[in-house]
């Protein structure tokens, strides 16, 4: 039986798969709107706006797709522009993503 | 020959001074439990509902015998077939959840039967632990023969032994509640919260909505284990009397946490039945509205007897009411491969029942359930087609209860994640959390499904974990009822057209 095409679980995991110059941050990833926190592997050179991506694409069978996307890490809103690994995420963190005007 | 008023003492109180050992050699705090006290403190424990063994074996007899009948009357394959689907899918869930669980309740009491610390509570626990074998074999003879009728019905035995990540949050309860416990956190926890308050809504609210769904075989089933477990619940009673005695706080503490940790699992097994798995005509109440008259209320006036407080997170648990179980079943019915039964999505007139039973959050749930039935008008309905309604990337659990991170709201989800002697955990919940950090001993080794992924112990790609780890097939992994061919999601679609 074939899975979805384009499945994030097959885009991310398992770890062993990835390149060699890949670092992945594993993060618990939540969605405004969304019923469950979902797995979200990240390149420590993703920008935080492409975080929010790759989580509002995992969660887009629950949550209709919404801008402006805004990430929260720590109770704060991060620049969208930084990377993970310049806001300091480290493997199992906690981020929100809030979308849609406020 | 003594009158049942003569005999019934005689037979209870049966223990005797000990000269040749001590007695916290035959009873040590590690088995019977803590606060460890002298036999002279328990000497006058005394059960409400005395039987004695004939009385015992004559009503069993009875009660078996009863439904027996019913099974030969409405109980045969052809009669299980005219059930409504999503009944018959409710039926799958407590046919896995039950038989097994229940043995496990042989374990405990048979634990009370030795260590508890009067002879009267060891004989009423003996009994218990045959009631509690009586429950494994009845559901199991009911539902494994019905795998004829459906393989998802090999559940019934097949559940505990695999590591689908439901039965992994169910054995890490039941294991602690009835497997691993000492004798008076188990009676307290199973007899005061488990089967004083939470099997009300397994054993009355399942069979209210049995009686409402024509399924006769399930309602008498249910019924007549309710009936052992009114008699043998009463053991937990005297032995909470006797704690709050000598050690109050220690009570509240075992009464809050077992409390929550009987809402996290009973709220997904019976809220999807009541909720979503039973025919909207066939619905007399929610389950938030049996969860009021029937959990709440009841727990509260023994809460009143015992001189206890309500647990801290009270007003938590009230708002979870409204929201805990729709955020479960919207999560697992977008994971429904994951599971060994089927789901159906509530159509226009369940969400409109739902949404007056339950207006506090339910804008954002009818938005998830929007956005799921828009993916199945996009890609039409059909079993080729399920996969295209699923979720993708991994879902995620806590460490405690080991249940999806479903707790909060959409708006708001309270996951929180905890540095613990530098090994990171996540909490669906502040309770949960909380119950963690008051034994960590007894929960920091134990892994979650994610954490098995990453480290390569559980496979990563969906396909593999579902059939290699979660041991499902394609016959008997969760879909869609319909396979999302609901008449409403045609109509709505035309009507937008």
């Amino acid at each position: 039986m074939v899975i979805t095409s384009g499945s994030e679980l097959e885009k991310t995991l398992p770890l062993s798969l990835l390149g060699p110059t890949f670092m992945p941050v594993p993060l618990y990833g939540f969605l405004q709107g969304d019923t469950v926190g979902l797995l979200i592997l990240a390149d420590d050179g993703d920008t935080l706006e492409a975080l929010a991506r790759k989580l509002q694409a995992a969660a887009s069978l629950r949550v209709a797709a919404r801008d402006p996307l805004r990430v929260v890490y720590h109770d704060k809103i991060m620049d969208p522009a930084m990377t993970v690994a310049q806001a300091g995420f480290e493997a199992l963190d906690r981020f929100d993503v809030l979308s849609g005007s406020k | 020959m003594l009158t049942r008023e003569e005999w019934l003492p005689l037979a209870r109180k049966l223990d005797w001074d000990y000269s040749y050992v001590r007695e916290d050699e035959v009873f040590p705090e590690v088995i019977s439990g803590r606060p460890w006290l002298p036999h002279s403190e328990w000497k006058d424990w005394e059960e409400s509902f005395k039987t004695s063994y004939r009385e015992y074996v004559d009503n069993q007899y009875e009660k078996d015998m009863a439904v027996q009948a019913v099974h030969d009357a409405v109980g045969r394959i052809e009669n299980v077939e005219k059930l409504a689907l999503p009944w018959l899918n409710s039926l799958k869930v407590h046919a896995a959840a039950l038989p097994l669980a229940e043995f496990t309740g042989v374990v405990g009491n048979l634990r009370g039967a030795r260590f508890g610390r009067d002879s009267a509570w060891r004989t009423m626990a003996t009994f218990g632990a045959l009631d509690e074998y009586r429950h494994t074999q009845i559901p199991l003879l009911l539902f494994h023969p019905l795998l004829r009728l459906d393989s998802q019905f090999d559940w019934a035995h097949k559940f505990y032994h695999t590591n689908n990540w439901f039965a992994v949050a169910a054995r890490h309860f039941f294991d602690e509640l009835t497997v691993g416990q000492n004798a008076i956190e188990f009676h307290i926890a199973t007899n005061v919260v488990l089967e004083t308050g939470f099997t009300n809504l397994q054993f009355v609210g399942l069979a209210s909505l049995a009686r409402e769904s024509s399924d006769h075989m399930f309602e008498r089933m249910v019924t007549s284990i309710q009936t052992d477990e009114a008699r043998h619940a009463q053991i937990g009673h005297p032995v909470l009397a006797t704690v709050m005695k000598h050690d109050p706080k220690y009570a509240q503490y075992l009464v809050d946490k077992w409390f929550w940790r009987n809402w996290r699992l009973f709220s997904i097994l019976t809220g999807l039945s009541i909720d979503y798995l039973t025919a909207l005509e066939q619905r007399p109440y929610s389950f938030k509205e049996f969860m009021e008259e029937w959990i709440i209320d009841q727990f509260l006036r023994t809460l009143d007897e015992f001189g206890l407080e309500k647990p801290w997170y009270w007003d938590l648990l009230l708002d979870e009411l409204d929201i805990y179980h729709h955020m479960i079943y919207a999560s697992a019915y977008s994971y429904r491969a994951t599971l060994w039964f089927n789901f159906v999505i509530p159509g226009p007139a369940e969400r409109k029942w739902l949404r007056q039973k339950y207006p506090k959050y339910w804008d954002d749930m009818d938005a998830v359930w929007e956005q799921i039935s828009e993916r199945w008008r996009t890609v039409g309905p059909g079993p080729a087609n399920e996969f295209a309604v699923h979720g993708t990337a991994m879902p995620t659990f806590c460490d405690l209860c080991q249940l999806p991170l479903s707790a909060g709201t959409p708006r708001k989800n309270t996951a929180r994640v905890l540095v613990h002697e530098g090994r990171k955990y996540i909490f669906c919940s502040e309770p949960c959390q909380w119950i963690f950090l008051r034994e960590p001993e007894r929960y920091a080794s134990h892994t979650d499904i994610v954490k098995r992924v990453l480290s390569g112990e559980a496979p990563a790609q969906l396909p593999n974990l579902l059939t290699e780890y979660f041991n499902l097939t394609p016959d008997t992994w969760g879909k869609d009822v319909h396979n999302g061919d609901y008449e409403w999601l045609g109509a709505r679609k035309d009507s937008a057209a």
